[in-house]
């Protein structure tokens, strides 16, 4: 196990180490197919986000067409991680009996024995609100649109404590949104649920992230009321996401759990007194003072109608696309592709440096040309920019010159080989 | 005999005609009283209503049933009702469709839009009770009579009213997200009637008007063909209620060609044909090839999308000789093409629709009345019931009880018949 991890370790294979000199001419590139890979009933598309735990990938159930994400965990990366086989495991029981619209929904778990590998099959989330405040030049919304989101997350987190369930960590990279902005609690890994019979909500651990956990975890006190840590995140995270800023930093874990654990904290000035008295009342370093959830929903903030008077942060472009498509679309092209294509560019499935450079400097020149007369008309079939671009204007273009052979045969847009 | 899951309900051809010859004495429809020659032992609102026999199935667990209102004293000129009946046990996330169904078919009022006349729950069976649309769905009528796909002027009456309903329904909020030749009922009086709106979304969220919404329909893969790719494609630019035009569109190629667009193809291959395909097409002599140039293909996988996409068809080669023969006019071509343009912003609305040409056409008086198409149309011989029930005294309804326990039976779903046979009206 260990001596295969090691990347040095080559004499077991009769390979002795020592370093070749190749010239740049003698690498031959191979262009990326897009294979098609199924895991179960599913379409895997492209990556959608990695953690510490592994990826998590676009799928498509292909009997309803339904867009999902898969969590593909690895036995192997799980064991390295304290506690990782009982969390994720935690984390499957809890969410398969929850059922609420802010909570995610964990629709089916697949194992690979042969692989070692867990599949996690998740309703698709489009985007998180970390990576849409990162896409903000200020680092956070307008008022309306954060008071959104935080009413969302007071929703679900009320659902998680009405069963009992601690999140732990709130946060934003943990709160995600699917295409229509619904705002969806993920990552139940470190939450605890409470037993049954428990007389209170006292915790005794948490795994959370530092920059969110409350005064009497920086401290380190035994045991802490669980449900007042969900409230103080959700402040940081409010704090967070309508100012830009954190309520407390420090350049390591040390200082940033001095400052929470003195819980002394500053509210920028262009925070209005409504929001800057529920920041105080749920950032609150007695959590037997601070804020319940009912509190928080009964605060005048909350209950307030937010004028739209700043335009919303959408959400940003992924690789270029603006919509956010379905990226399975590609891998189901090559599998379904028919082979004739296939014959066609066989041979330039495999390519040299020098031909990469060569096809640069022909596309700079196409744009060159093009730019020059842009008015005159569209480029013919059979250059670089018809091949490459495969864009719909052109192939419609060229369906309609030759209606019949265009119906027949669909084009494999995206599976168009850069000659 | 299958009757597709989510259409509404099957009525076959010789049911219908038994329905008429019946009639024929005094013709209207005559009322039969069950309550006389029955003990009214019936269940709460259940008692109102005749139950005469079940002449089919509808969705996976439903059993449609025949049936007349009792009026006191007074038995002539009844109209038969359809009485949708549904085992709660059966279905489980469709309650709440069908509460949806319920409701929007008492809220909404449009003489296009099927209505719901009563609705009860018994036991374990949800009652639906609708007026009896008697020729059944479009699909069943290309089904038994237009096997290649109906006259044109028929399709533009069709299609008009359609029209008509869905202006109705997106000026009310509404996204039907299901319309297809089985979700257009038909009745001899010419009266045309868009159902399943247990698929409609509603535009309007919080008192706001939603440009896009986003919502992806439980039970997509029933309506695959007629969905508008912007609603498969499930991105964030989400769909609109010019989705519905779109599947508007492949209807048409439905009702025109006899089969619709997609059909039989694997569900991911439908997809990349309708995201990236041609736009499908309705068949006549300028969009099929002249028999020589037809590449027949014999090793063709069944995605290569010929025709689109309509390969695994058994009968193709008949189907597109008869489209061969025939000539369609310009303006449907242009009416079709519009509807299934890939971008929503370039369909016309529904509005905008029925000023268009095609649907103008039927206005003029040069053409006669659509509906004589319908009548008109050779009937191809009709299987006789060996044994007739005559309706109107017990051993009828026996017969028809048994009838339908068998006709259950050879759906082999014990559990259903099971339940229709405990489910008694009749002592």
């Amino acid at each position: 196990m260990e001596k295969m991890d090691d990347p040095f370790n080559l004499e077991d294979d009769g390979l002795m180490p020592f370093i070749h000199r190749i010239s740049s001419e003698q690498i031959i590139y191979k262009s990326k197919k897009n294979q098609c890979k199924f895991i179960g009933k599913y379409v895997m598309g492209d990556l959608l986000g990695e953690g510490s735990y592994g990826k998590v990938k676009e799928v498509l159930d292909t009997e309803t067409l339904c867009r999902k994400a898969v969590k593909i965990l690895k036995r192997r990366k799980l064991r390295r991680i304290p506690n990782g086989e009982q969390n994720v495991e935690r984390e499957i029981k809890l969410l398969q009996m929850l059922n609420h619209k802010n909570v995610i929904r964990l629709y089916e778990v697949m194992h690979n024995e042969e692989k070692q590998k867990m599949y996690l099959i998740f309703e698709y989330c489009v985007s998180g609100l970390q990576e849409l405040i990162d896409s903000t030049p200020l680092k956070k919304f307008p008022i309306w649109q954060a008071h959104g989101y935080f009413c969302q997350l007071i929703d679900g987190l009320e659902y998680l404590h009405s069963q009992g369930i601690i999140h732990k960590d709130i946060k934003p990279s943990n709160l995600l949104l699917t295409t229509d902005g619904m705002l969806k609690i993920s990552d139940l890994g470190v939450a605890e649920a409470l037993d049954m019979f428990a007389v209170d909500d006292l915790c005794q651990t948490s795994q959370g992230s530092p920059a969110f956990q409350p005064p009497e975890i920086a401290n380190g006190l035994d045991s802490f009321p669980g449900f007042k840590v969900d409230v103080w995140s959700s402040g940081v995270t409010l704090f967070n996401i309508a100012t830009g800023k954190y309520p407390f930093e420090g350049d390591n874990i040390f200082k940033l759990f001095e400052k929470i654990g003195e819980g002394v904290f500053e509210i920028p000035e262009e925070v209005d007194e409504l929001l800057g008295d529920l920041l105080k009342g749920m950032l609150h370093k007695d959590p037997y003072l601070r804020f319940s959830l009912p509190e928080v929903q009964h605060h005048g903030w909350f209950i307030k109608r937010h004028p739209r008077n700043e335009p919303s942060v959408r959400i940003p472009p992924l690789r270029g696309d603006e919509s956010r498509n379905m990226t399975v679309l590609k891998y189901l092209e090559s599998h379904h592709g028919n082979n004739s294509d296939e014959d066609d560019c066989s041979d330039s499935h495999y390519f040299t440096e020098h031909d990469l450079t060569a096809q640069r400097l022909q596309q700079e020149l196409q744009q060159h040309m093009q730019q020059q007369n842009s008015r005159s008309a569209p480029s013919s079939p059979g250059t670089v920019a018809a091949a490459v671009g495969a864009s719909s204007t052109d192939t419609r273009r060229s369906r309609r010159r030759d209606r019949w052979r265009g119906t027949f045969r669909i084009r494999k847009l995206s599976a168009c080989k850069q000659s | 005999m299958s009757c597709c899951p989510g259409c509404w309900c099957r009525i076959t051809y010789y049911q219908r005609h038994e329905m008429a010859t019946s009639d024929q004495s005094d013709g209207c429809n005559q009322e039969v009283d069950v309550a006389k020659n029955d003990s009214s032992k019936g269940v709460g609102q259940l008692e109102s209503y005749n139950i005469i026999k079940s002449f089919g199935q509808c969705f996976d667990s439903g059993v449609v049933l025949l049936a007349t209102k009792k009026v006191s004293h007074q038995s002539d000129s009844q109209s038969f009702l359809a009485l949708r009946k549904y085992n709660l046990e059966d279905c489980h996330k469709e309650i709440c469709r069908f509460l949806k169904e319920i409701w929007l078919m008492r809220n909404l009022s449009h003489e296009n839009l099927l209505t719901c006349v009563d609705s009860f729950v018994i036991g374990h069976s949800l009652c639906i009770v609708t007026p009896l649309v008697d020729y059944g769905s479009a699909l069943d009528l290309i089904q038994t009579h237009f096997s290649n796909g109906f006259p044109e002027v028929v399709i533009a009456g069709i299609l008009r009213d359609v029209l008509h309903a869905l202006v109705y329904l997106h000026s009310k909020g509404y996204i039907h997200r299901s319309v297809k030749a089985s979700h257009i009922l038909i009745s001899s009086k010419g009266q045309v009637l868009l159902t399943g709106l247990r698929d409609a979304y509603c535009i309007v969220e919080k008192g706001r008007w939603q440009t896009a919404v986003f919502d992806y329909p439980i039970d997509a893969e029933q309506n695959f063909c007629w969905l508008s790719p912007e609603v498969l494609q499930q991105n964030l630019r989400g769909y609109c209620e010019k989705s519905d035009i779109y599947s508007l569109g492949i209807t048409a190629c439905e009702l025109a060609n006899g089969v619709a667009p997609f059909v039989d193809l694997p569900s991911t291959q439908l997809l990349i044909n309708k995201l990236n395909g041609p736009p499908p097409q309705i068949w006549d002599c300028t969009t099929v090839p002249p028999p020589e140039h037809r590449i027949v293909l014999p090793n063709q996988p069944a995605d290569s999308g010929v025709f689109d996409g309509v390969t695994a068809c058994s009968n193709i080669d008949a189907r597109l000789e008869a489209a061969y023969q025939r000539t369609f006019s310009r303006s449907f071509h242009r009416f079709t093409m519009l509807c299934v343009q890939l971008d929503p912003g370039l369909r016309p609305g529904s509005t905008q629709l029925l000023k268009h040409p095609f649907i103008q056409s039927i206005r003029k008086g040069s053409i006669v009345n659509w509906l004589e198409y319908l009548t008109m149309v050779p009937i191809p011989t009709i299987p006789k019931l060996s044994k007739s029930p005559t309706l109107g005294n017990e051993q009828a309804f026996q017969n028809a009880e048994l009838e339908s326990a068998t006709y259950i039976h050879d759906k082999e779903d014990q559990h259903l018949s099971q339940d229709s046979i405990a489910w008694d009206f009749y002592d």
